[in-house]
């Protein structure tokens, strides 16, 4: 039987898991009876060798438990109902049982949610005191909680024991009254999926979980496991533009992410070309010149920014990226050692402000005034008006001088550290500058970054669809541009401005005694290396909002 | 946009370039040529080559090649290759001004522009309404550079600048 709740007013669709239960222990010592219960229940691994033969005890039964509540699974249930685990239970332990309640599979994520007889309510600041005693009366509730960082979120249970799958109703309940209830969900005991990714290279790429992999330090990564958890790899609503010299589109650790122009007619299937007037809707690498892994005179260089930004996660090819379940959409400004119009590189950004969330512009160029109009056109009107996030690369030049356009105010500004916590040595630093991503260094002893290639034969940064030695700012503009995507992920409705406050206001202060940061700032990192963690959350803990915003960057913090 | 924005840096001239647009189909004459003074480097989709003088050539050999290329009608314009003082990219000047008009002033400012400095419009922005890539017939040395500073000081202009064919660095 199908059951739902409601989150920003969508409905959650949910489904009973028949074969797990919810148990609650009453009393002050439910947290360990519970404990002593999972001790119970779990045969030491001897006897469930034992034991499998026989029909003494259920073979798989898996337990966790939270507090004074424990999960019950077991892979027997269609012939043996879980509840009769529970009649298993030591009498001393099943004294204290309270309740039992249902377990539901959230269809989205797959991931097991325990309905307890709480429930979560926010009521609004304008919710009368007496309204809001009627309408717990008339639904039976009462309050035993009051949160301790937002007052007008409280617990509430029913007054009298009820079936636990009546939470849901209950729940629903106070949703409709959106005259006096901001949001109201059950207080689910919710299960937390540790990742694990099945990309084969994904234990190379220590940008994303540095383990200290091989002359790393472990833990100077962008936090990717833990951003992970909280919104997988994104959404594929969201859109990275990659601007650069082309999406190896049929590469077989991009293909499944590549945008695709919702229009059926658009000749613009994927991205555009604007440097090639002959074929200007394939955006694919086109022009190769001997050496082929010559970045300044073959297209090898946005494959790589593609796979770093996002190549596909969890596929069992190759390698992940830091939004691996986003979208990337090609647009082409580059061409081999060909240089580029001005006008041509300025409608490309106007062109992906159109249709993608975030871009990714790991290149410099001479200032002009059109392209620096172009960065306001993503910024005022990309996203509906939200805008886009645009991410730029400071340079390569170890200067003390950040390059254009990283020096718009409106762009954020990304500079390279390595897999020790350290500025790369080349990457520009100085006034302007916000964040950093890790990226190679020119000392060799430090790793490059391990990412897609042009899967062309023979064309590019390695033999093979892959490359471990991909670095420069370049890479750690995508890698920011990923996080971006992963905070859109989480929380669409934030402005560019926004996003980007939330990656600098929650980035990791690495080399503090060198960094010389202050009031959080520092020229050499900007405020520190981007933490795609803390990111997620500092933008899962703000306000959504519906409709679009008008931004002006005018109103923007001006850069430092 | 409400504010002016501040014009970049003026670039410096690289002495040893010079950027020709070929006419059509004129592309191996005019090759052939420059290879007599220097080599070429191809700038095929903007039917540019960027000639890099040899050692010991004198430059007045080189503008006598060109001088004999232009009277032939073989090229449609020379032009220096620049140098971004900041970014260190070069920019070589082409006959094209990008022109943001201040919004409601089209039409009048096109004739008037038209008829003060001759420029034409070669195409509408797909993107700003008030955009224009304007082309400046003569081209050669730096008018272009010389014209989009005339059309910059206009009170009916955002900004006018050359749309330089740039080098990007990745």
């Amino acid at each position: 039987m199908p059951h739902y709740y409601a989150a920003s007013g969508t409905p959650i669709q949910l489904d009973e898991a028949p074969d797990a239960i919810g148990v609650r222990f009453e009393g002050a010592t439910g947290p360990t009876v519970a404990r002593s219960a999972v001790r119970a229940l779990t045969p030491a691994p001897k006897a469930r060798r034992a034991a499998a033969d026989t029909e003494r005890r259920p073979p798989t039964t898996a337990v966790q438990h939270f507090g004074r509540f424990m999960l019950l699974r077991e892979s027997g249930a269609a012939e043996r109902p879980v509840e009769t685990v529970v009649n298993a239970l030591p009498h001393r332990l099943a004294t204290h049982v309270s309740r039992t309640m249902p377990v539901f599979i959230e269809r989205e994520s797959q991931l097991k949610l325990v309905a307890t007889d709480q429930i979560l309510v926010s009521f609004k600041t304008s919710a009368s005191a007496a309204r809001t005693r009627k309408l717990l009366d008339d639904l039976g509730l009462t309050v035993i909680g009051t949160s301790e960082f937002d007052r007008s979120r409280k617990i509430l249970v029913p007054s009298s024991v009820r079936r636990a799958s009546r939470t849901l109703d209950l729940a629903n309940q106070l949703v409709e009254a959106d005259d006096l209830v901001s949001y109201a969900a059950p207080n689910f005991l919710a299960e937390v999926r540790k990742r694990t990714l099945n990309d084969p290279q994904f234990g190379r790429q220590w940008h994303l979980d540095n383990t200290g992999q091989p002359n790393g330090s472990a833990g100077e990564d962008v936090r990717a496991l833990a951003a992970w958890a909280k919104v997988d790899g994104g959404k594929p609503a969201v859109v990275i533009a990659i601007i650069d010299d082309g999406i190896d589109l049929n590469h077989p650790d991009l293909k499944t992410n590549i945008w695709t122009n919702p229009s059926r007619t658009a000749r613009d299937r994927h991205g555009r070309d604007f440097v090639d007037d002959l074929d200007p809707y394939n955006p694919n690498p086109k022009v190769f010149n001997a050496p082929f892994d010559d970045t300044d005179t073959n297209d090898i260089h946005g494959t790589p920014c593609a796979g770093v930004a996002a190549a596909v996660g969890n596929n069992g090819k190759g390698v992940v990226g830091m939004a691996w379940n986003c979208r990337l959409m090609a647009v082409k400004i580059l061409a081999g050692p060909s240089l580029a119009p001005n006008d041509r590189i300025a409608d490309a950004i106007r062109y992906a402000a159109q249709h993608a969330d975030v871009l990714s512009c790991s290149w410099g160029v001479a200032r002009h005034p059109d392209i620096e109009s172009a960065i306001d056109y993503a910024v005022e009107r990309g996203r509906g008006g939200r805008g886009s996030v645009v991410c730029v690369a400071t340079g390569n030049d170890g200067q003390s001088r950040i390059g254009f356009p990283s020096t718009h105010d409106a762009a954020v500004a990304v500079g390279a550290c390595n897999d020790r916590g350290r500025r790369s040595s080349y990457s520009n630093y100085g006034t302007g500058i916000d964040i950093v991503a890790p990226s190679n260094d020119d000392d060799p002893r430090r790793q490059g970054i391990t990412t897609t290639d042009v899967s062309f034969r023979g064309k590019g940064y390695s033999s093979g669809a892959y490359c471990d030695d991909f670095g420069g700012t370049s890479s750690a503009t995508p890698l920011v541009a990923g996080c971006a995507a992963l905070v859109l992920s989480a929380n669409a409705s934030l402005s560019w401005e926004g996003v980007r406050d939330v990656l600098t206001s929650t980035a990791e202060k690495i080399d503090r005694t060198s960094g010389r940061y202050t009031r959080g700032y520092s020229l050499q990192y900007g405020y520190g290396r981007v933490n795609a963690a803390a990111a997620v959350d500092a933008a899962l803990a703000r306000p959504r909002r519906r409709g679009a915003r008008k931004t002006a960057h005018k109103a923007a913090r001006k850069k430092r | 946009m409400a504010s002016r924005r501040r014009s970049p840096a003026p670039p410096d001239i690289v002495k040893d370039q010079i950027a020709v647009r070929f006419c059509q189909g004129q592309d191996r004459q005019v090759r052939e040529a420059l290879e007599q003074v220097g080599t070429v480097e191809e700038q095929p989709s903007a039917h540019i080559f960027i000639l890099h003088r040899s050692p010991g050539v004198p430059a007045s050999e080189v503008e006598a090649a060109i001088d004999a290329l232009r009277t032939d009608s073989k090229i449609a314009f020379a032009t220096p290759v620049l140098r971004d003082p900041e970014s260190g990219t070069r920019q070589v000047l082409t006959d094209e001004i990008t022109l943001r008009l201040k919004p409601g002033s089209a039409s009048r400012a096109l004739e008037a522009m038209k008829s003060e400095h001759g420029v034409i419009v070669g195409r509408h922005n797909e993107f700003e309404p008030t955009q224009y890539i304007v082309k400046v017939p003569n081209t050669g040395g730096t008018r272009t550079l010389d014209v989009a500073r005339l059309l910059d000081e206009r009170d009916d202009v955002e900004f006018a600048h050359p749309n330089y064919l740039t080098g990007i660095k990745r």
